[in-house]
């Protein structure tokens, strides 16, 4: 038969074509054009920086967000929930963090509640929620919150006078396959904070989710 | 034909032999194996390992269930065939005016294997992902990593970027390979080895990059030694390969001084973190990034619309409109939806997708266009339209005898009593 | 959902936080369990009243429909079948799938006791710790499976199936779970049960109201005396019940409403809310604004008026409440009057609430397709065409008895008559479909069924106009019986309206009508021809002589598998030129585009043996064959590979019946190939008849002579 033979040798050919030698040294030939809108890379990091990667046996995260730390503010460590804190004004008494609570954190009028009882203020109904001032965030936009008032921390057992609460509500956010809310705080000292109103704004409008 | 074999010269013979109907239908049949088993090889390895292994390379060797596979192939295959229907069908069928259809036929057919030719070998494309009013004028492929080799100025903005193609970055995901790379135009020269495909575990965690003394990998098969303390390790390739996220070790060297000891893991791209290397006066960046291309223009997305079908969340109906930005300024708008691409200058760009998939109603949702820039991106429509033109006239001619045949046969029954 | 049914109740009492949440849906109302015994009696809904449910139009899977097709897909998913059969008191009955939805609806009691769920696997049943039935024939009836311990058993396993398959990493054993038949059976089971749930529970809020007595809960409101308070009475005085629950003891006031208002939630949510996913299929009324598409389910307007009524300003609530209480009362008095079995008032009621959707509909100009599906379900096409094909069928038979008598010639003349018909009904049941979807016939793989069959008949019936053997005739009813068969089983098997609402990708008119069919009618030649192909081989097989018939035989498979050819490479190419642009690319190795190719190359391999003289008349069969077998693969293996673009037709158990194929049509090469070498051996011994010129066949191919 003439098929079989024919098989044959296109088989034969396409081994000996199939050989080829690698080059353990190589040139680079290639010369790109960088697109005018490309991003802009960021030099000098370091491994851990460019990593950008949790390694195995840490926690796994929530995605990534990004942010400018204001002048004069400074890194706290962070937590579970608190994706980036930092401390401010003298003593360190000012501290501001951005949270992410998964499960939507129950609704803007709950937080806003909670965080007005703290402040030892009344509670407030869904229309007095709903007619705070709206600001872009992220992605979207949130609720902006200013209290005052005197101010009892979580766990703490008395209240703190002429205290002042900058924040940003962000609920009920579809992320992926969960439900999560987004939410800055920054409390301190009535002055402290509002010396650090731009810096706030700024720190706000830096926040983007992805590396 | 075995008859006048003996007097043919060599050259007469080659011919015949690669005109032949036996060659064709070796060939013809070749392809069928190669599809079939590259069907196959798609559910275990995923499309872009199979498409590699059996439909663009010279020849396949892989296990089949079992069975050890020898093939030429589809590449391979495709080139003889191309010779093959241009000796038989074209060159020597040329005279036999009875069958025009045929011939007309096999031209397009030619015409057809030689722009997936073209295409295959010409064609650039890449995504890009775009949230309402973002630009972009650069794409990246989903699937082929490079590594870019940047100069920069003095504010971080690049002047030059040099590449390592994916293809010469491939045989380095083999075990034990190493490479130096090198150019006259760059003051170092790179050195990679222990290069893995994928770090990311089915669910994107990064198993594949090894913290020193952590214990949850304490058995992990490194690809290298613990380098500023993390190793790598080769994790099972994903079968969707764009989900493939690469590391390597790199050594950057300088008349055998050693600048840089260190890993290069596979980024977004989005904001590069490349390796920074300063080299005098100079600063320069090396960067493990999917392939990027780089646009003659710019897309602004304008609006992303996304319209399901009532009730339900399948998407009926989705589409981009974008606006062209040439240096800077805002041109032309288009509309780009499912099926009616966008085509200038040469590049086509589609509605490829839309995300975040699951993306509660009222988010923001970006979309994804894929661009291509294929010189023949028309070619197969118009070979269509000639194969279809050469088979309908073949046909037309065969079913009329066919006709007269069964009539005269009928009638020779009707005949017989 | 029922998260975010909560979370608006949290936002508007906080303290509502207090009470338990809801047991989970099995183990609610229903869950009575221990002693189940079959129906004694059943009493039908009147006729008019089922009449003027079955019409009424309700939105689902993207498409308005009547509420008919709902039911029958519902129950045909639980049982198998579009009717269910039951034996009462010694007599059987068949109850229309409406009159079963019907009672899922006003009569869950009943219902529950209804044999509708069929397990073909009894190790499924032993798995859960319930006895089996004797036979699949038997259904189970849900308050058989809710026996104690049985549900939770159910939702153990399947709680850890749905572990192994979420889970990407351990994506071989999800495939495994789901080819096993027990795994898959109870996966199958649970799902079955949860949707036969929901639906039972739909209309709790009608039937049941508010599960507490506001007037005993406060004296501001009036006393019922039954312990609940309807809903439209709780929905009116929702205001006030917000004041109260916020006033002076209004703890007191939540504690006591506690438990009703975690039922409120469960019986809004399986009511259906607007969230685009609930299995809830009741999206009946037409919605208020007229540019809105989607229609709304009843869950919703409760939604609106109770958990998420802060939603709304106070003059938007008026006017939603103005809207949207007539249909609670409507529906509450239909359950009202079956409750309290009066049949003439439960027929008004239905046909009023009929009445007024329907109006919706027209006005919103979009009942017309209703009423034609209606008449589609009640004329039942497909089913004539399944059975006359049958008696088809059976004439063909006779014919086969005594060929030559004049009984044959009569039969062979109901044949044609009958086959006509069947194809009659096949092409007007087509073309019905293609009217209510707007759109050409194919976009799915059930409707590959139906147009490759309808087309394959046709192309039979012709070559058999021209080419009068009765071969071409045969091969026709065997294909229209096999195909309408398939259609059938297909579709119980995936238990799904087959009038579906396509991908944007898919909705271009233009490339179905071209690609689709195309790539279709190539398919369907390849079947034909390898069907023919059949004919020609069992002839040799059998040691027909007549050189005639087997020359006229050979004709018919190349000529049938040159027009597919011309259709399958066209068909590819063309699909080629709509991936390139939707996808931008021409060619990406899919699967189901590798399977096309590989009938086109099938064809070309055929053509090209053929001109070579590699194969004459048995080699062009045995080829045609091949070639039908790689149509099998394209058409139904690929989309089993759970890889690709095309994997629009996943089914799972289908497998079988693929390989099935494989081994018969496998088993009728290896004839072929024992006819092939008999007749060599044949022809190497010392013939006894003469020969033409040294060629192994005795007869030659028809078409033209090799040209070298």
């Amino acid at each position: 038969m003439r098929l079989p033979r024919l098989t044959l040798s296109c088989c034969t050919l396409a081994l000996l074509a199939g050989c080829k030698p690698v080059d353990d040294r190589k040139e680079i030939t290639v010369e790109r054009e960088i697109g005018k809108l490309a991003p802009k890379a960021e030099l000098g990091l370091s491994l851990r920086e460019r990593l950008g990667l949790k390694p195995v046996g840490a926690k796994p995260d929530g995605p990534p967000f990004t942010w400018e730390m204001p002048e004069g503010w400074t890194e706290a460590p962070g937590s579970a929930m608190r994706v980036a804190n930092f401390t401010f004004g003298p003593e360190g008494k000012g501290e501001c963090y951005f949270t992410v609570l998964p499960g939507g954190g129950g609704g803007l009028l709950l937080n806003l509640n909670r965080w007005r009882k703290q402040f030892g203020l009344e509670e407030v109904d869904q229309a007095a929620a709903e007619a705070l001032p709206e600001r872009r965030f992220l992605f979207g936009s949130g609720k902006a919150v200013d209290l005052e008032g005197a101010f009892q921390a979580m766990g703490a057992s008395e209240a703190q006078p002429g205290y002042r609460l900058l924040g940003v509500i962000m609920p009920e956010v579809q992320l992926g396959d969960m439900q999560v809310a987004f939410f800055v705080k920054m409390t301190g000292p009535a002055d402290a904070v509002a010396a650090q109103k731009d810096n706030f704004e700024a720190f706000c409008d830096s926040l983007r989710v992805g590396k | 034909m075995s008859r006048t074999n003996k007097q043919k010269s060599i050259p007469q013979k080659a011919f015949d032999f690669l005109s032949s109907y036996g060659l064709a239908v070796v060939l013809l049949a070749l392809l069928l194996a190669l599809t079939f088993f590259g069907t196959f090889a798609q559910v275990e390895h995923g499309l872009y390992d199979a498409s590699n292994m059996y439909f663009e390379s010279f020849i396949v060797v892989d296990d089949f269930k079992g069975i050890p596979l020898a093939l030429p192939g589809v590449y391979l295959v495709s080139i003889v065939l191309f010779v093959n229907l241009l000796c038989g069908a074209i060159i020597r069928a040329r005279k036999s005016w009875r069958r025009p259809g045929m011939i007309i036929a096999h031209g397009g057919i030619l015409f057809i294997l030689f722009s997936g030719f073209v295409a295959f070998h010409f064609t650039r494309e890449g995504s890009m992902l775009l949230y309402k009013g973002d630009r972009a004028d650069e794409i990246y492929n989903l699937t082929d990593w490079s590594i870019e080799v940047a100069k920069h100025g003095a504010d971080g903005e690049t002047l030059k970027t040099y590449v390592i193609e994916p293809d010469d970055l491939k045989p380095l995901y083999k075990k034990g390979a190493r490479r130096v790379f090198h150019s006259a135009e760059i003051p170092f020269e790179l050195e990679l080895y222990g290069a893995v495909r994928n770090i990311l575990n089915f669910k994107l965690e990064a198993t594949g990059l090894v913290q020193e003394g952590a214990k949850a990998n304490a058995g992990a098969s490194l690809s290298g030694g613990f380098v500023e303390g993390f190793a790598l390790a080769a994790q099972r390739p994903n079968k969707q390969a764009e989900r493939n996220q690469p590391g390597t070790y790199i050594k950057v060297r300088r008349d055998g001084e050693e600048l840089a000891h260190t890993l290069l893991l596979g980024g977004n791209g989005f904001t590069p973190r490349p390796l920074t290397v300063e080299v005098g006066e100079e600063t320069w960046s090396v960067n493990l990034t999917r392939r990027r291309f780089s646009l003659p223009f710019g897309l602004e997305l304008e609006k992303f619309e996304k319209e399901d079908h009532p009730g339900t969340q399948r998407a009926r109906e989705y589409s981009s409109d974008v606006v062209r930005v040439d240096d800077g300024v805002p041109t032309d708008r288009y509309h780009i939806s499912m099926n009616r691409p966008m085509r200038y200058g040469g590049f086509t760009v589609y509605q490829a997708s839309w995300g975040p998939q699951n993306a509660a109603p009222g988010d923001p949702l970006y979309t994804t266009l894929a661009v291509a820039h294929n010189p023949a991106d028309q070619w197969p429509k118009w070979a269509t339209y000639i194969v279809a033109i050469g088979m309908a006239i073949h046909f037309f001619q065969k079913l009329v005898a066919y006709l007269r045949r069964a009539g005269r046969a009928n009638r020779k029954q009707e005949d017989t009593p | 959902m029922t998260r975010r049914a909560r979370r608006h109740l949290i936002a508007l009492l906080p303290l509502a936080l207090l009470v338990p949440p809801s047991e989970s849906r099995a183990q609610g109302e229903g869950a009575t369990g221990t002693g189940y015994t079959p129906l004694e009696s059943y009493e039908r809904w009147p006729a008019e009243a089922v009449e003027a449910f079955r019409s009424i139009p309700v939105q689902e899977e993207g498409r308005l429909k009547p509420i008919e097709t709902v039911a029958r897909y519902k129950l045909l998913r639980m049982n198998g079948a579009k009717r269910l059969k039951l034996e009462v008191g010694g007599e059987e009955l068949k109850l229309s799938a409406s009159e079963w939805l019907m009672d899922c609806l006003f009569r869950p009691e009943v219902a529950r006791r209804l044999p509708v769920f069929k397990v073909n696997n009894p190790d499924v049943m032993v798995n859960i710790g319930l006895e089996p039935h004797a036979s699949p024939r038997q259904r189970y009836a849900y308050d058989e499976i809710n026996a104690p311990g049985v549900m939770r058993r159910l939702s153990e396993l399947t709680a850890g199936y749905s572990a192994i398959l979420g889970d990407e990493d351990r994506e071989d054993e999800g495939k495994a779970l789901r080819r096993d038949p027990v795994k898959a059976g109870v996966m199958a089971l649970k799902s079955q049960i949860n949707e036969f749930d929901w639906i039972v529970n739909a209309l709790n809020f009608a039937r049941d109201g508010l599960a507490v007595d506001l007037g005993e809960a406060s004296g501001k409101f009036e006393k019922t005396g039954t312990g609940r308070t309807p809903m439209s009475v709780f929905l009116r005085e929702f205001d006030a019940v917000l004041a109260e629950a916020r006033g002076e003891g209004g703890e007191e006031f939540i504690k006591k409403l506690g438990v009703a208002f975690s039922l409120l939630e469960r019986d809004t949510a399986t009511a259906g809310v607007k969230d685009k996913t609930s299995i809830t299929s009741l999206a009946m009324f037409p919605p208020v604004e007229r540019g809105d598409e989607e229609w709304v389910k009843p869950g919703y307007l409760i939604e609106r008026l109770s958990l998420r009524a802060n939603e709304l300003s106070q003059a938007e609530k008026a006017e939603f409440s103005a809207w949207a209480m007539p249909k609670i009362v409507r529906l509450e008095s239909l359950a009202a009057a079956a409750a309290a079995g009066d049949d003439a008032a439960f027929s008004e009621e239905m046909a009023a609430l009929n009445g007024e959707i329907v109006a919706a509909a027209k006005a919103r100009g979009e009942y017309k397709t209703v009423s034609l599906e209606l008449f589609w379900h009640r004329a039942g096409f497909f089913h004539w065409a399944l059975g006359l094909y049958f008696i088809a069928f059976v004439l063909l038979a006779f014919t086969w008895l005594a060929p030559s008598s004049a009984f044959a010639r009569i039969a062979s003349t109901g044949v044609w008559l009958m086959t006509s018909l069947a194809t009659l009904a096949l092409v007007v049941g087509i073309t019905v479909r293609c009217i209510l979807l707007s759109r050409p016939p194919i976009a799915t793989l059930y409707e590959t069924i139906l147009f490759i069959t309808a087309t394959a008949v046709i192309l039979c019936m012709l070559i058999e106009r021209v080419d009068r053997k009765r071969v071409a005739l045969a091969v026709a009813v065997v294909l229209g019986l096999g195909g309408m068969f398939m259609a059938m089983r297909f579709e119980i098997k995936e238990g799904r309206d087959t009038l579906k609402v396509l991908e944007a990708v898919l909705r271009s008119n233009f490339w179905l009508a071209t690609h689709v069919i195309c790539i279709n009618i190539g398919y369907m030649a390849a079947l034909v021809a390898g069907a023919i192909g059949h004919v020609y081989i069992f002839a040799r097989l059998f040691g027909v002589k007549n050189r005639d018939f087997l020359r006229s035989v050979t004709r018919m498979v190349y000529g049938v598998t040159c027009f597919g050819l011309l259709f399958a490479l066209v068909g590819t190419v063309l699909g080629g030129v709509w991936a390139n642009d939707s996808w931008g690319r021409f060619w990406g190795w899919d699967p189901k585009e590798n399977g096309a190719l590989m009938i086109c190359l099938g064809g070309l391999i055929l053509l090209h043996a053929r001109m070579g003289g590699y194969i004459r008349d048995l080699g062009i069969s045995m080829c045609a064959v091949l070639i039908g077998i790689i149509t099998i693969f394209s058409w139904w293996h690929v989309n089993q590979l759970e890889t690709g673009l095309h994997s629009y037709g996943f089914t799972s158990g289908i497998m079988f019946w693929i390989l099935l194929s494989y081994g018969i049509e496998g088993a009728v090469l290896a004839l072929g190939g024992l006819v092939f070498l008999r007749e060599k051996l044949a022809a190497t011994a010392p013939s006894q008849e003469p020969r033409a010129k040294g060629g192994a066949p005795p007869v030659d191919g028809g078409g033209e002579p090799s040209h070298t």
